[in-house]
């Protein structure tokens, strides 16, 4: 089915509280998953998540979305930009501190090894790098889309993108080096 | 063997006999060879966006949304009255001491005005009683 969700925000506007259920209905999953592979794991996702939608509908009250973009972009950059929050806050906390998913349901364990991996692969990029590689190796978005979604220069994204994928390489050919050493 | 002894024997006999089924998913397999088999960095973001291709959280999280939304809603509401009404009663308090400011300070330069013309005219008096 396809909604309008334009016109549902403009009711959550208006000071309609019970008109944000559809938002989140409809577009929880997509922003579920953006936020997991952003933060690498299920639990911070949840939190960021809630967060995002808290704020969102915030916003909406106080008329800051013009309605110029689909509320599903709106609401996308707003769960980027909250992980990418998370992740600098992690970073300075510096803590790797998880606590077990509340509302996963059935996630395939799978799912869970590879967030688990990807964070690990990804620690030690700086945030707005690791968020920029997500976007778009994960995620599948244009440089262009990720510049949107992150508030940033195409150019910049760019930038981001050839440090963030040369750090990696480092990363994982580190070990192989080691080896070929010893 | 006493009665407490036989009771705990058999609970565990219970439950020995009801975790005789418990087995790991299917997919556990699949996530022990992900594992352990040799990677790199391109293979570990295709593998991370293909397996949370299917990732969504359960119907409570809208609920949990909206509990949220709501307890936020609430707590700002309380300090919100208290302030605007605080707002309200200092812009009264403003006005009011702005308008007896200003109709003292109206008193206040005409008596000044009235004085000082009283004076003037003394003294033009009094230099015409001298002339």
């Amino acid at each position: 089915m396809n909604v309008d969700l334009r016109l549902v925000a403009a009711r959550v506007a208006a000071g309609d509280v019970a008109s944000f259920r559809p938002i989140v209905d409809h577009t929880r999953a997509p922003l579920y998953r953006l936020a997991a592979r952003l933060v690498g794991n299920l639990t911070d996702a949840e939190d960021v998540l809630q967060d995002a939608y808290a704020s969102a509908y915030r916003a909406l009250l106080a008329g800051q979305y013009d309605g110029r973009s689909k509320v599903e972009t709106w609401l996308y950059r707003i769960v980027a930009n909250a992980c990418v929050d998370l992740l600098r806050k992690r970073r300075e906390k510096n803590t790797d501190e998880t606590h077990e998913p509340r509302f996963d349901g059935h996630v395939h364990a799978e799912a869970r090894v590879a967030l688990r991996e990807l964070d690990i692969l990804l620690d030690t990029l700086q945030p707005l790098d690791r968020a920029a590689l997500v976007l778009v190796a994960v995620e599948g978005l244009s440089a262009k889309e990720a510049a949107d979604a992150l508030g940033a220069t195409e150019g910049a994204i760019e930038q981001r993108l050839v440090r963030a994928r040369a750090a990696l390489r480092m990363k994982t050919e580190e070990p192989e080096v080691k080896h070929e050493r010893a | 063997m006493n009665a407490p002894e036989k009771e705990l024997l058999d609970r565990l006999e219970t439950l020995a006999r009801d975790t005789d089924e418990v087995r790991p998913t299917a997919d556990f397999s699949d996530a022990i060879m992900s594992a352990i088999e040799p990677k790199n960095a391109d293979s570990i973001v295709a593998k991370s966006r293909n397996a949370t291709a299917n990732l969504a959280p359960t119907d409570d999280f809208v609920t949990a949304v909206l509990q949220k939304i709501e307890q936020e809603q609430a707590l700002r509401k309380e300090p919100e009255n208290d302030w605007n009404a605080r707002i309200v009663r200092f812009s009264r308090f403003a006005l009011v001491g702005a308008a007896a400011a200003a109709a003292f300070c109206l008193w206040l330069s005409s008596q000044a005005q009235s004085h000082f013309d009283a004076t003037v005219l003394e003294d033009v008096a009094t230099l015409e009683v001298d002339e």
